[in-house]
């Protein structure tokens, strides 16, 4: 916890090597998290890399109660968001009719490599993507959500069962595959 | 944040992704890099730009303040040699006068034509010449100030020791002595320009180095892009004036004159020092346009000043002090006296009207400001500080007074917006009387500084 502080205090100061202490130390976690909300690693090293700079510049606003980890996120969840927004912008969201909640049964995603997850989020359009995102991985509500996108909560919900919908299609198609190769 | 209807689905996506971690290619870090050193030059560039604007802002004061001082010292040389101009044609026009009324006043004018040329070259202080004679004097006509204060000293000395017997001789020699102060005045005010330069200037009979700009400190640069419509607040300032008086005491000689065995030289109070004056109001202003403002107000204005006097006006009552040759009256008597101090109070309703452009419109604003101030006249006080003679007052328009008077106004605003509906600002300011309200016409140069506290309606 010291160290963290040292670090905090080390990147406010301007000092160069704490800042890259602070970016070998979560650049690796948050590039996962810019490549969930974008559609191509060069796009998700361009969140990365304006994330930083933003936390270079406002680490000195970074209140001690909360955890650095968290904060580091929301601002690479911010970042990757406003970079989606002239998407969003361009192919508006639009409520499509809710799907019955299909009950999740025995889902699981445990043969899974996390890389190839992000292959079936990139594959989704863009405001699926982002709103699976903030839903089932950050953990926001539909509520929260509305708000960050400003959209409706309809909207929210109705793009979250759509995305649920074609992922549970794709991982449906993939088992397909393993199954006929198996046999 | 979670909901209740997150399931299995959602949990499993959540976990999937726990602790997952990708490195970065190693260009990223390089451009961040890069992007952080821009960043802090780009930082360093805006602080320069401010500090730039800054500096421009306390050139401009101090050149304002430069050019009052000079104007000042320019006045003050113009009353010295008025003095001795006035003091020569006495001497000249009437040499055959009350010799033992005058002895004492033209002891007392070159005290302080003698006090004068110590303050002006403070080296004389060391001389010991009281052994010297006035011839002496007059023969190193021209040599130096020194010399000719030296020489003032020694009429003192000759006055102060009741030498009456030679009181004619004497004031041949105080003639002659007038003839060589005038002229050495003349010859040696390149020197006195030197001494009274810049680096000092005279405040109430002392050498006082100018006071320098305020440094102004940890102030915040964020933008702030209001568009201020309408403000009203309350202020007060305070500050010093320069009485500037170039006129002499004319009309007090001509009533002095008029009256029979009277000495024609008396001094009536023309050594009104420079005095204080403060205000406070209301005042209101807008925003016209991106870079230019309007403001105005009403304040009240107090100005308070000494002077020395000698005479007194006779009533039925008793006496009343008198402060200036202007406000003396043919219809009343008066007596000559010792010489005391008075303190003149002069109280003003004033209603500036300021044009202003926006140098800085931040949240640290600065405002370049011109215009003129409406004042009318309420009433003057003049007290006696020894209590012994009558105060006076004189209301409105009575004894020669107007009551209505311009003045010019120059400075500048130093303001801070405080959240979004107040401002704080600081407003040095010089302010020149354009047509006087003194029945002598003096036209006083005031600076002062005010301080405003603004409330931005919309």
């Amino acid at each position: 916890m010291d160290s963290e502080k040292a670090l905090i205090q080390g990147c406010i100061k301007g000092d160069r090597k704490a800042q890259k202490q602070l970016y070998d130390q979560f650049a690796g976690r948050m590039l996962v998290v810019a490549m969930r909300y974008s559609k191509s690693d060069l796009e998700a090293e361009d969140i990365i890399q304006e994330a930083f700079i933003k936390i270079f510049e406002k680490i000195k606003t970074f209140r001690e109660e909360a955890r650095l980890g968290f904060w580091i996120k929301r601002i690479v969840v911010n970042t990757a968001l406003n970079h989606q927004r002239s998407k969003l912008y361009m192919f508006p969201m639009v409520d499509v009719q809710e799907l019955n909640n299909i009950s999740d049964g025995d889902f699981s995603l445990s043969n899974y490599h996390f890389k190839e997850l992000l292959a079936f989020i990139k594959e989704l359009p863009s405001g699926c993507q982002i709103i699976f995102n903030l839903y089932a991985i950050e953990g926001y509500s539909h509520q929260e959500i509305a708000k960050m996108l400003d959209i409706s909560i309809g909207t929210s919900k109705s793009q979250y069962f759509r995305a649920k919908e074609l992922l549970k299609a794709r991982i449906g198609q993939e088992e397909q595959k393993s199954y006929e190769r198996v046999r | 944040m979670k909901e209740s209807d997150r399931g299995m689905f959602e949990n499993e996506w959540e976990s999937a992704f726990e602790g997952a971690e990708m490195a970065p290619s190693e260009t990223v870090w390089s451009k961040i890099e890069v992007e952080v050193a821009n960043n802090e030059g780009k930082n360093y560039k805006r602080s320069l730009l401010f500090f730039k604007l800054l500096a421009a802002a306390s050139v401009s004061f101090a050149m304002s303040i430069g050019g009052w001082q000079l104007y000042e010292n320019y006045y003050n040389q113009g009353n010295l040699f008025e003095v001795t101009a006035d003091q020569e044609s006495d001497n000249s026009s009437q040499p055959e006068v009350d010799t033992k009324e005058k002895q004492p006043l033209i002891a007392q004018e070159k005290e302080s034509v003698s006090k004068r040329n110590e303050r002006s070259v403070p080296s004389s202080k060391s001389n010991d010449n009281e052994g010297l004679g006035l011839d002496e004097t007059t023969d190193k006509e021209g040599k130096s100030t020194e010399k000719e204060t030296s020489a003032n000293q020694t009429l003192l000395a000759v006055n102060e020791s009741g030498l009456n017997d030679d009181v004619t001789d004497s004031d041949n020699s105080v003639a002659i002595n007038n003839a060589a102060f005038t002229a050495q005045n003349e010859t040696s005010s390149p020197n006195r320009m030197e001494h009274m330069g810049v680096d000092f200037f005279e405040v109430n009979g002392e050498l006082v180095e100018p006071k320098m700009v305020p440094w102004l400190s940890n102030i915040p640069s964020g933008k702030s892009d209001d568009f201020k419509g309408l403000w009203a607040g309350v202020g007060m300032s305070a500050g010093s004036f320069n009485n500037n008086n170039s006129s002499s005491s004319s009309l007090a000689q001509g009533i002095l004159n008029s009256d029979a065995g009277q000495a024609s030289s008396l001094d009536v109070a023309n050594d009104e020092s420079n005095g204080n004056a403060y205000s406070f109001g209301l005042n209101v202003g807008t925003q016209i346009s991106k870079r230019f403002v309007l403001m105005s107000g009403l304040n009240y204005v107090q100005q308070s000043n000494t002077s020395s006097s000698n005479i007194v006006a006779l009533n039925t009552e008793g006496f009343s002090a008198v402060n200036r040759s202007a406000s003396l009256s043919s219809e009343e008597s008066y007596a000559y006296t010792d010489s005391y101090k008075i303190s003149n109070t002069y109280e003003l309703l004033s209603v500036p009207l300021q044009a202003g452009y926006i140098l800085l419109d931040r949240k640290f604003n600065i405002l370049l400001l011109s215009g003129v101030s409406n004042d009318i006249f309420l009433r003057q006080k003049i007290t006696d500080e020894s209590g012994r003679a009558q105060s006076v007052e004189n209301n409105g328009s009575d004894n020669g007074y107007s009551t209505y008077s311009l003045s010019g106004l120059i400075g500048s605003e130093f303001s801070y917006d405080v959240g979004e509906s107040y401002m704080l600002s600081l407003q040095p300011q010089l302010r020149q009387t354009i047509n006087s309200f003194t029945p002598e016409g003096s036209r006083p140069t005031y600076f002062e500084v005010g301080f405003k506290f603004k409330y931005i309606i919309k």
